[in-house]
């Protein structure tokens, strides 16, 4: 499948905040971030490992690329204030029931100014508005607490929990608490 | 891990029903049966429909032999009394997590007597102790209440609703509720049954 229309390039959230296609940012400074980021990350995500090196960045930076506007899945770098500090990305356009699931990580050193909260209502805006999605999907570990912060903060509704669906870095299986918006819900309402 | 052993080809669920792998089945014999239940499964299933013809079958059999064995699904026909009755089947194997899901349909006629109840206990059990998967899942339709009362017999959790997740017979959006349970209630939920 191909998406229509193509996804943007760039998605200018506001003054400060900008998201850019994932496999533009170049894998020194993915890696950089990931490497410095790793203890931060590796609580809520399997990837996050110690062997991360720069030539992962640069196979997940090729594996992006060809699959942009092809996989129904696509990652955004997030720059706040020009910086890259973290990452957002959906999938599911492709969803017979036109349901995308929006996932996300952020450096430590940007947390607290909104820029996740900002980045995921620009997607939620790219979900409803562009695409004419019917629902956005947001899952995170019941302790993830800033993770779940975003959808709460956003007027999501938490639906229930998928037990042991995920997992971290030191292999332990974690729960996710389901959290979804639909078009219903967002109509009228400004994201 | 990839490999999962191969699923047992005869389930013994009691002393009138067995699980048989489903393309053992006659198309004859499925067509029959699903005609006679369109308008019963036609509520919650979509291939239950005017449409349905020998050659669905033909192709369902078909298509769950190719399938068998594989990791992807494994259906059996529920044969009570020595005939078909419905059919069960495990699949969305998930090689990360290790989880599994059970679905199921069985007859009108044959409703009422336990006969579901008792298939989903031993393909749970097949689930955990055979093929040694850490999760069971089911979900249906909210409105399904037949179909969750099975789940919430055979000590599964309810997890929560997926909302707008399924598209019901008349092609409208329809909510979800999930069901799972895990090895270790599996295995407290034995000791006590």
């Amino acid at each position: 499948m191909s998406i229509e229309p193509p996804l943007p390039d760039v998605v200018e959230v506001d003054s400060e905040v900008t998201l850019r296609r994932s496999f533009d940012t170049p894998p020194e400074v993915m890696h950089s971030l990931i490497h410095r980021n790793l203890e931060h990350l590796g609580r809520f995500l399997p990837w996050a490992l110690p062997t991360y090196d720069i030539e992962g960045a640069k196979a997940f930076a090729q594996m992006k690329r060809e699959a942009w506007n092809e996989s129904g899945e696509q990652g955004f770098s997030i720059y706040f204030k020009d910086e890259f500090v973290g990452a957002v990305g959906m999938r599911g356009f492709d969803s017979p029931v036109r349901a995308a699931t929006i996932g996300y990580w952020l450096s430590e050193h940007a947390q607290g100014n909104g820029v996740m909260t900002r980045s995921v209502s620009a997607l939620v805006r790219l979900a409803f508005v562009t695409y004419g999605l019917n629902q956005v999907i947001i899952k995170a570990a019941p302790t993830n607490t800033r993770s779940r912060a975003i959808p709460e903060r956003l007027g999501f509704t938490e639906t229930g929990l998928e037990r042991q669906m995920s997992k971290n870095v030191h292999g332990e299986l974690l729960d996710l608490v389901i959290y979804s918006l639909l078009r219903s819900e967002a109509a009228g309402r400004v994201f | 891990m990839s490999e999962w052993p191969e699923p047992h080809r005869l389930i013994v669920v009691d002393d009138d029903t067995v699980l048989r792998p489903v393309f053992e089945a006659s198309a004859d014999d499925l067509y029959a049966l699903v005609v006679k239940n369109l308008a019963y499964l036609g509520r919650f299933l979509d291939f239950a429909n005017a449409e349905y013809s020998l050659a669905d079958a033909a192709t369902y059999l078909q298509q769950s032999r190719q399938n068998w064995g594989r990791s992807r699904e494994q259906a059996y026909a529920i044969i009570h009394e020595g005939e078909l009755g419905g059919v069960a089947g495990l699949h969305h194997f998930g090689a990360k997590n290790r989880a599994v899901e059970i679905g199921y349909w069985l007859s009108e006629h044959l409703q009422g007597r336990g006969i579901m109840t008792r298939c989903v206990m031993k393909m749970t059990e097949m689930a955990f102790e055979h093929l040694g998967v850490n999760q069971v899942n089911i979900s249906a339709d909210v409105v399904n209440e037949r179909s969750r009362a099975i789940a919430e017999r055979t000590g599964f959790s309810f997890d929560g609703v997926t909302r707008q997740w399924l598209v019901n017979a008349a092609g409208e959006l329809a909510d979800m509720a999930r069901y799972s349970m895990l090895k270790d209630e599996w295995a407290r939920w034995r000791s006590e049954h």
